[in-house]
């Protein structure tokens, strides 16, 4: 097994490899909050009916394998996102989220403790109106 | 005294099916999306929801294949679909695997 297969992206699609839940998106309308789950879910048909036009994304928080360089956020070595999410948003939690991704999660592996304490406030479809998680996830390279 | 610990919710999968629906609430709000209340189905077959702001059939058929992309996800394959029917105008998709067979001449 390579060092890629064994890690994990905390912000995946559930079209990308070995994708899996770990959280629902709670919160409020304007400041989400991901309730991590206890175990991974099958989503299966009636679940995911349950969501209607709502896209999985927009209630799941998906992990999935690391794709590295097909990812705009990797440089190379380390995944950018997790650094600016550290840089640039405030901690909402003081302890470590109960998360079934962590022991393979680069966000983890490359920050430490601080990217899970602002962990619960990622979403991977950022509502408008969410100004520095926007920030936050927006490529170096998109930024010029 | 010291302050609280600020802790992640952790949901059990009993939890999960009221989870979901409450994220689905929020997320139509956050994301300024007006759907009917309730999933529908036909004949168990196609799956969508009735769209409000309906203009023409090419609205329709990008609405249901990014409702369809939207639910790409672990074992459901879905094919777009636009039906009229009568006055309505139902758009979803079908699950793949409940298509009929072809069957060789």
């Amino acid at each position: 097994m390579t060092r890629a297969a064994a890690i994990s992206c905390p912000s995946a699609q559930p079209d990308m490899q070995d994708a899996r839940v770990f959280g629902v998106i709670g919160g409020s309308e304007e400041s989400p909050r991901v309730s991590y789950l206890r175990e991974t879910p099958l989503l299966d048909a009636k679940l995911v009916r349950r969501l209607g036009v709502i896209q999985p994304t927009q209630v799941f928080r998906f992990a999935a394998r690391c794709e590295e360089a097909r990812c705009a956020h990797f440089d190379g070595q380390h995944c950018t996102l997790a650094q600016r999410i550290v840089e640039t948003l405030d901690p909402v939690v003081d302890a470590l989220p109960s998360c079934l991704v962590r022991a393979s999660c680069r966000w983890y592996a490359e920050q430490g403790a601080k990217a899970c304490f602002r962990c619960p406030q990622v979403v991977t479809v950022i509502p408008p109106g969410n100004a520095p998680l926007n920030r936050a996830a927006l490529p170096a390279s998109g930024a010029g | 005294m010291a302050a609280r610990k600020r802790r992640a919710e952790v949901l059990s999968l009993a939890d999960l099916s009221k989870a979901v629906d409450r994220s689905v609430a929020l997320a139509s709000k956050r994301h300024e999306l007006a759907t009917e209340a309730g999933n529908l189905m036909v004949n168990w077959q196609i799956l969508g929801r009735i769209l409000r702001n309906f203009e023409d059939l090419n609205q329709a058929l990008s609405f249901a294949k990014d409702v369809t992309r939207g639910v790409k996800i672990q074992g459901l394959k879905g094919q777009p679909v636009v039906l009229k029917v009568g006055p309505d105008v139902l758009c979803g998709f079908i699950e793949r695997s409940q298509l009929p067979q072809l069957i060789a001449k």
